[in-house]
């Protein structure tokens, strides 16, 4: 069950705040290198070896067309897809972290830490629901794939949307409902099975991003870096 | 007041008489409940339809009409009728679920161990009362099997080690130690509904609700949720079960509640059950108490019959062969059901024989002509179990006449087809806001539209009542007059005894045998889904 290495939920939400707020903070590439190669250092850490290796794959693509092709080329199109990819490189930390929260946290970890949190029942509830759903909507969007397929359809927005929202809407329904009828809802206290507690190792984590925050707000406040 | 039952329309036609003394763990006395309807006062088109999609998306809304009813503790109560009856809104009402969760007006009297139920809040009644809900796909809370046991326990702020042993009791009571720590989309439906059932056995309620728990299930699954039931009942617990199919019940349930309109309308005995006459099945809706009494129905066409045939034909998921077919012949008219064990490969042999699956391999004739995997796609269609996945358009109109592959057809052929349907006059409503059966019939609608030769059904009966379930038999029995090639995924044992004229059993990714259902081969059904 340990196979993976388990932090603290609260780690990972502020990680994910954090590199979402530095990214805004600094535009300076040397910063980005620094973020991606932190976010791809904590996923390795987690043993997403192949997921790493996509994304410094990605990161470095992208890099090269910003730095390297623009050398070359320019014109509208270009530029457009300069941009895009820019844009895309800039997000490459948050989406890494994000998805890295995702595919770990386990609701029944994420809930525990927001009780633990102290969080209101009236925020806790739906983003739990939303955050179960994710996984459903893969499920959902196979059968609907089978179905357009067998009529024929192409695939298009509105022919996917209108079957995914009515199953969004079902099956949250459904969601709350079953976990209502087993005390979500108790305002008092409430424990969880595996325990939420920050270990060495998520100290550890936070303590080096707490170093790429300072070192950053310093380089920029002494004006080296953008 | 020791009248455990009794109705102001019809009081004479059941009336029991329980020991006085005896103490109700649920008394409802004089009990109505109306859903607060979203007010159409704004005739705006845009407004009024998004108002009736949100309404229909809250499933089932049956009003209740003065019920009164007192179950003792330990009592295993059976609450029947056709859809649309009221019974969801009674499990709904007893969970708490009514008024919080649906709201509307409430009147009368609910008590549960002598406080009022409809006074409390939902997590106080979750102590007493917990509930197993219809789909296995959407009462998940958490992904994995450990944790969604643990999920109620956690919520009533048990300690941790007091968690851990609850977990790995109700593991052990239930048999399940091989489910444990495993994600919950590893698990088929049945595997899934045990679980569901652990995660209410670990919080030891008095009660147990139980909305429709087989609806999704096979005939396995079933029998080990009967085992559980069996293990509830010993252990003294009361059991309400929303329930259309009764066979698995007949050892456990003590009577059954007939429901109609919202209304309590009688009560059923066992004897009263088993001595039930088809006419009245079909008029209560009621499935059969006893399947040995269950008796072939089907007949064949023997109109000019083309044949196809299927030789090797193979369905893979990803690099695995999840279905090899070596040889089977498919005559048009004929009605198939398709049975065998949960993972056999049924659902894959659907979708390999119509063509969506990504990889698949063999030849498939009909007559004599070879047709490919993309010919095969454009000639079938499948009515799929969760027909909601099913409606993409704006209008029953659209969604009949929209397909990729049009063929010649006038205003008066969609009228016919409408009106051989059973759905003239629906043209105009959005497709989400029908019934089940309704989608049902639109999604065959227009698959007859597009002039599709090859009808495949996955599951076409889950969760109907007998009425209904009868009425999508003889629907498939109209179709199969028309040259069509009908295949049924199914494990409803009274439907196929309705409607299939031949049996193909799959298990372990290939054909295991294919036998007509004559008097022969419905002892060869009757073997298999273990029928005395």
């Amino acid at each position: 069950m340990n196979k993976a290495l388990r932090l603290d939920p609260r780690t990972k939400f502020i990680l994910l705040l954090g590199v979402n707020l530095l990214f805004l903070v600094s535009h300076s590439l040397l910063v980005e290198i620094i973020l991606v190669s932190f976010s791809l250092g904590v996923i390795l850490i987690d043993r997403k070896y192949k997921s790493a290796l996509k994304y410094l794959i990605i990161f470095l693509v992208l890099l090269y067309i910003d730095r390297g092709l623009s050398v070359y080329l320019s014109g509208f199109y270009f530029t457009i897809i300069n941009f895009i990819a820019y844009a895309l490189r800039r997000f490459l930390p948050c989406l890494i972290v994000g998805k890295w929260i995702l595919e770990t946290t386990e609701v029944s970890d994420f809930v525990a830490t927001m009780w633990k949190l102290k969080l209101p029942t009236s925020v806790i509830i739906p983003l739990s629901v939303v955050f179960r759903y994710f996984p459903t909507i893969k499920e959902e969007w196979n059968s609907i794939r089978s179905a357009m397929k067998i009529r024929g359809f192409r695939l298009s927005f509105e022919h996917v949307m209108v079957p995914l929202l009515f199953s969004a809407v079902m099956v949250s329904e459904e969601l709350s409902a079953a976990a209502l009828c087993r005390g979500l809802d108790n305002p008092g206290k409430h424990s969880s099975l595996i325990e939420i507690k920050m270990h060495g190792i998520d100290y550890l984590i936070l303590g080096i991003f707490l170093i790429i925050v300072c070192l950053t707000c310093t380089l920029k406040g002494v004006g080296v870096i953008s | 007041m020791n009248k455990t039952f009794e109705n102001v329309k019809a009081k004479s036609t059941a009336e029991r008489n329980y020991d006085a003394e005896k103490d109700y763990i649920i008394e409802v006395r004089n009990l109505n409940f109306e859903y607060s309807r979203s007010d159409d006062s704004s005739d705006e088109d845009n407004t009024s339809r998004a108002k009736e999609l949100s309404a229909s998306s809250k499933t089932s809304k049956s009003n209740l009409k003065n019920i009164n009813l007192s179950i003792k503790a330990g009592e295993c109560i059976i609450l029947c009728g056709k859809s649309g009856c009221g019974k969801s809104s009674l499990i709904r009402l007893f969970n708490g679920m009514i008024p919080s969760f649906y709201e509307g007006e409430i009147s009368g009297d609910l008590f549960f161990e002598k406080k009022r139920l409809t006074e409390m809040s939902m997590y106080e009644i979750a102590k007493g009362i917990g509930t197993v809900f219809q789909n296995p796909r959407t009462q998940f809370y958490t992904v994995n099997t450990t944790s969604e046991i643990a999920f109620g326990l956690e919520n009533m702020g048990f300690d941790r080690e007091e968690i851990k042993r609850r977990v790995e009791r109700t593991a052990k009571d239930l048999d399940i130690e091989n489910l444990m720590n495993r994600s919950i989309f590893e698990l088929s439906g049945g595997e899934k509904q045990i679980i569901a059932f652990a995660s209410i056995y670990a919080m030891n309620p008095d009660v147990y609700l139980l909305d429709e728990p087989s609806a999704n299930l096979d005939f396995f699954a079933i029998n080990k949720i009967k085992r559980i039931l069996k293990l509830l009942k010993k252990a003294g617990k009361t059991i309400i079960i929303a329930e259309h199919r009764l066979f698995y019940l007949a050892e456990i349930f003590d009577r059954a509640i007939y429901m109609k309109d919202g209304e309590i309308n009688r009560e059923y005995s066992r004897e009263d059950l088993k001595n039930m006459s088809k006419e009245e099945h079909i008029k209560t809706g009621i499935r059969m108490l006893d399947l040995g009494k269950v008796e072939l129905e089907n007949t064949e066409n023997l109109l000019n019959k083309k044949d196809m045939y299927l030789t090797y034909l193979s369905g893979y998921y990803g690099k695995r062969k999840a279905i090899e077919i070596d040889h089977l012949k498919i005559s048009s008219g004929k009605i198939y059901g398709i049975i065998g064990h949960n993972g056999a490969g049924k659902s894959t042999f659907l979708s390999t024989l119509s063509g969506i699956i990504k990889k698949s391999d063999g030849y498939s004739l009909i007559e004599s002509n070879v047709i490919t995997k993309r010919q095969r796609l454009k000639e079938s269609y499948i009515v799929m179990q969760e027909v909601n996945h099913q409606l993409f358009m704006d209008s029953v109109k659209e969604e009949v006449v929209a397909s990729a592959y049009k063929r010649d057809k006038s205003e008066e052929d969609f009228k016919n087809l409408m009106d051989h349907l059973d759905l003239t006059g629906l043209e105009d409503r959005h497709p989400m806001t029908l019934s089940g059966g309704q989608k049902q019939r639109v999604i065959i609608a227009s698959a007859k539209y597009s002039n599709k030769k090859i009808l495949l059904f996955d599951e076409p009966t889950s969760g109907l009542d007998y009425y209904h379930m009868c009425k999508t038999a003889s629907l498939i029995k109209e179709l199969s007059k028309e040259d069509c090639y009908i295949l049924i995924v199914t494990h409803d044992y009274e439907f196929i005894a309705n409607v299939c004229d031949s049996i193909i059993r799959i298990e372990k990714g290939a054909l295991k045998e294919n036998y007509e259902l004559d008097g022969n081969g419905f002892d060869k059904l009757k073997a298999f889904f273990g029928v005395a």
